[in-house]
Parts: structure tokens; sequence; C-alpha cells
């Protein structure tokens, strides 16, 4: 019987891709409500195809200090940030357990379920349909979330209160933001660019 | 995902760890996993 090191979750940093479904992994690894992401080794089947073995030769379970299998964390936002990460989607916080490989600047771990969400405004759709779908999908992970940018963040849902208004307001906002930018983008008959990215 | 060099390894067993209500009912048995699992848990590679 292994003595734990900790007896509360490490939280980590990391960024998913994000649809009406919910929370995926920028390698395309689906992360279900209410369900604990656990990791396992496919670099064995990896090897495997190339060298003709079999798949699940040296299966091992993950993660292991010498393999660079499990679910990944950064220790910061900053690191996020920094490695243009948290530019590819939604980010948040996320709780790591079970066996974890400490790195330099993250984490490798074997279990993962996420603890709180932050929606940079470019990641929203453009129209009330598809927020509300999006956020339908958000809310059933049961978790803070938080919409803003680097100057500050506004909750938008908690665990505790629900819907929270002035996250709504927010929200209103960056659309009716979004809605002059697109107002003001010339038309590209006219022959002039855009200028940015929406 | 670029994290450095591994440093060491940790064994972490939260006390208590609350997912979402209409789901634990349906896997309890994973809220709280055991370091040595009695079975083998769906298991995924999240390596970017």
């Amino acid at each position: 019987m292994s003595i734990p090191d900790y007896i509360s979750p490490i939280v980590g940093y990391r960024t998913w891709l994000w649809d009406n479904v919910g929370l995926r992994s920028l390698c395309g690894e689906r992360w279900h409500p209410g369900r604990v992401l656990a990791a396992r080794c496919r670099a064995a089947a990896v090897v495997g195809t190339i060298a003709g073995r079999a798949e699940g030769d040296d299966a091992h379970d993950a993660p292991q200090a010498n393999c660079t299998c499990g679910v990944y964390a950064s220790k910061s936002f900053e690191h996020l940030h920094t490695t243009k990460y948290a530019r590819c989607g939604l980010y948040g916080e996320v709780n790591l357990w079970g066996t974890v490989v400490e790195h330099e600047h993250g984490w490798r771990t074997q279990f993962a379920y996420p603890k709180s969400l932050y929606l940079p405004p470019d990641t929203l759709p453009h129209s009330s349909a598809p927020i509300q779908n999006r956020l339908r999908g958000l809310i059933a992970y049961g978790v803070n979330i938080f919409v803003g940018d680097d100057i500050r963040n506004v909750p938008l849902w908690t665990k505790d209160s629900g819907l929270n208004s002035a996250g709504l307001d927010h929200l209103i906002e960056i659309g009716k933001e979004v809605l002059r930018s697109l107002s003001a983008t010339p038309n590209p008959k006219e022959g002039r660019s855009s200028g940015g990215e929406l | 995902m670029q994290i450095g060099k591994p440093v060491r390894t940790l064994v972490v067993e939260p006390l208590e760890l609350k997912l979402p209500a209409e789901q634990r009912d349906s896997e309890p048995e994973k809220l709280t996993p055991s370091p040595e699992p009695a079975h083998e848990p769906e298991q995924v590679s999240d390596k970017q």
C-alpha cells in the first residue's frame, strides 16, 4: 500500500477546444461532463504499428516518468500564455490526481477533471442561439465559469448560484462589440482589408 | 504541450472530490480512485 504525497488534488492549468457537446483536448480527446478523464499510454501501440508489434505490447499504467503518456497540464496560467496555448481555445483550472509526474513547467497525470473555466471573448459565437447551446454544454460540467480577458473576469455561472446577471450583461456587451466590429469591417469588394481578427 | 523535464512522481489521493451530482450515481467508483484499481478504467491518451 502506497502512502499518498497529497490528500487533495493538484491544480493545473490547461486549454480545451469547445463545441456544443462540451470540451475536447487539443488532440481531440473528449472530456465528458461528470466523468473523470483517465489516461492510458498509447505509445506502445504507436511503436507497435511502426515496429510490426501487436497493439498492447509494453502497455503500462499511465503516466510513467520515462514515457510521455498522461493527461497534460501547466503549472501556471502564465505558462499557458507564454507558450501560446491559451490562444488555442478556452482555458481553465483542472484537478489532477492519482499518479502524477511533475515536470519543470507542468504535470502529467493519471486522472483529471476541470475545476474552473474561463471564456476568452474571441472564443464566443457571435449570436445568442449558439452561445446558449455552447453554455449549456459547459454548465453540464458543474464547475465555475467566467467570461473575460486579461484585464477582468466576470462570473458567468457558478456552482452555488447558477447564472450570474453581471456575467450575462458582460456577454451581451461582448456581442455588441463584435457586431460593431463586423459593421465597421469594410466590404472586401472595395479592395480593403478588414485589418484584424474577430 | 511543452512542460519541460520530469522532476518527480507523486501519488495524490484526494480525500474528497465532488463531481456533478447527476453523474456521481452512475460512476461512483471513479470519485476517489484507488491507487490499485480493481478494474480497468476507461483510459485515453492526452498527449498533445
